[in-house]
């Protein structure tokens, strides 16, 4: 894998996973309003912490790319890894911007976490789904008949 | 679709326009063949010189500095090296990584893998990898 397509596959990561993310805090923001609670509001940084962590949680999304077939068990191996490794930066990086002040909110960031993680998996195995299909389409309008 | 011929002098005058609603198969082949495009290939089998006609092409590879050309049932040898291969052949014959050039022709389907591999079968059941630096140029010959 050249660099180029190394930063290509890390440039869209960021990109759903920052969206994930303020998905998930537009969610949690809309429901503490309709609970009237006011108390909600967005420090001058969030928008940086949120860009910063999904460059630092597209980062480990490279060990997927490998260069040789890896066996279903590898890959689920690879999966459990990188969905802790990713558990930690953004724990760490919920404790260094701020996103929670006590244990609860560590939890809540983790279950946070949880939901986004499976999202982007949902939305990446959609995308290629959808591509898949789309060559198929084409493929069918041009082969041979044998 | 009507045909019409016009009596030039000289060999510069020479030109051919194809006014169509789409470019269908029949149309393509119309351009290769005047626009002198190949439409077979010399290749080596048992020590024999033949040639292949590239609608019977399934894939070529280059391995060990030696491009191998298969077609449904046999593998022949060629001396072009695949960059070469690819500018003659070029339609539908696309590079799907470093060592292979697959003729779109005859793909079955294709399907992604883990590890952002995807894999394309052909019409003879035969499994070929698509490197995912090479899904963009496919899917620009396909006009997606």
């Amino acid at each position: 894998m050249s660099l180029s397509e190394k930063f290509k596959v890390v440039f869209m990561n960021t990109v759903v996973v920052s969206t994930a993310i303020l998905f998930m805090l537009g969610v949690q923001a809309t429901f503490a309003e309709m609970a009237g609670d006011g108390s909600i509001y967005f420090s001058w940084y969030h928008p940086f912490s949120i860009i910063f962590s999904g460059v630092s949680c597209s980062i480990p999304s490279l060990i997927f790319y490998t260069s040789k077939p890896v066996s279903k068990r590898n890959y689920i191996l690879r999966i459990v890894i990188h969905c802790l490794i990713l558990l930690v930066l953004v724990e760490a990086e919920g404790y260094l911007f701020s996103w929670y002040d006590s244990f609860s909110g560590a939890v809540a960031i983790c279950v946070i976490y949880f939901v986004v993680y499976a999202f982007t998996w949902i939305s990446n195995t959609w995308l290629t789904r959808k591509e898949d299909k789309k060559i198929n389409e084409a493929l069918n309008s041009i082969r041979d008949e044998e | 679709m009507q045909v019409k011929f016009e009596s030039v002098k000289t060999k510069e005058e020479e030109e051919a326009l194809i006014r169509a609603v789409e470019k269908t198969e029949a149309v393509q082949g119309a351009i290769e063949l005047l626009s002198g495009g190949t439409t077979s290939l010399a290749v080596s089998l048992n020590g024999k010189t033949c040639f292949v006609d590239k609608r019977a092409i399934y894939y070529i590879e280059s391995v060990d500095k030696k491009t191998f050309v298969y077609t449904r049932d046999n593998c022949y040898e060629t001396k072009y090296r695949l960059y070469e291969l690819e500018e003659m052949l070029g339609g539908y014959f696309a590079r799907c990584s470093k060592a292979l050039i697959v003729n779109l022709r005859k793909v079955k389907k294709v399907a992604s893998q883990l590890g952002g591999r995807m894999d394309a079968i052909l019409l003879n059941e035969e499994t070929i990898v698509i490197s995912r630096a090479y899904v963009k140029d496919i899917k620009r010959r396909l006009d997606i």
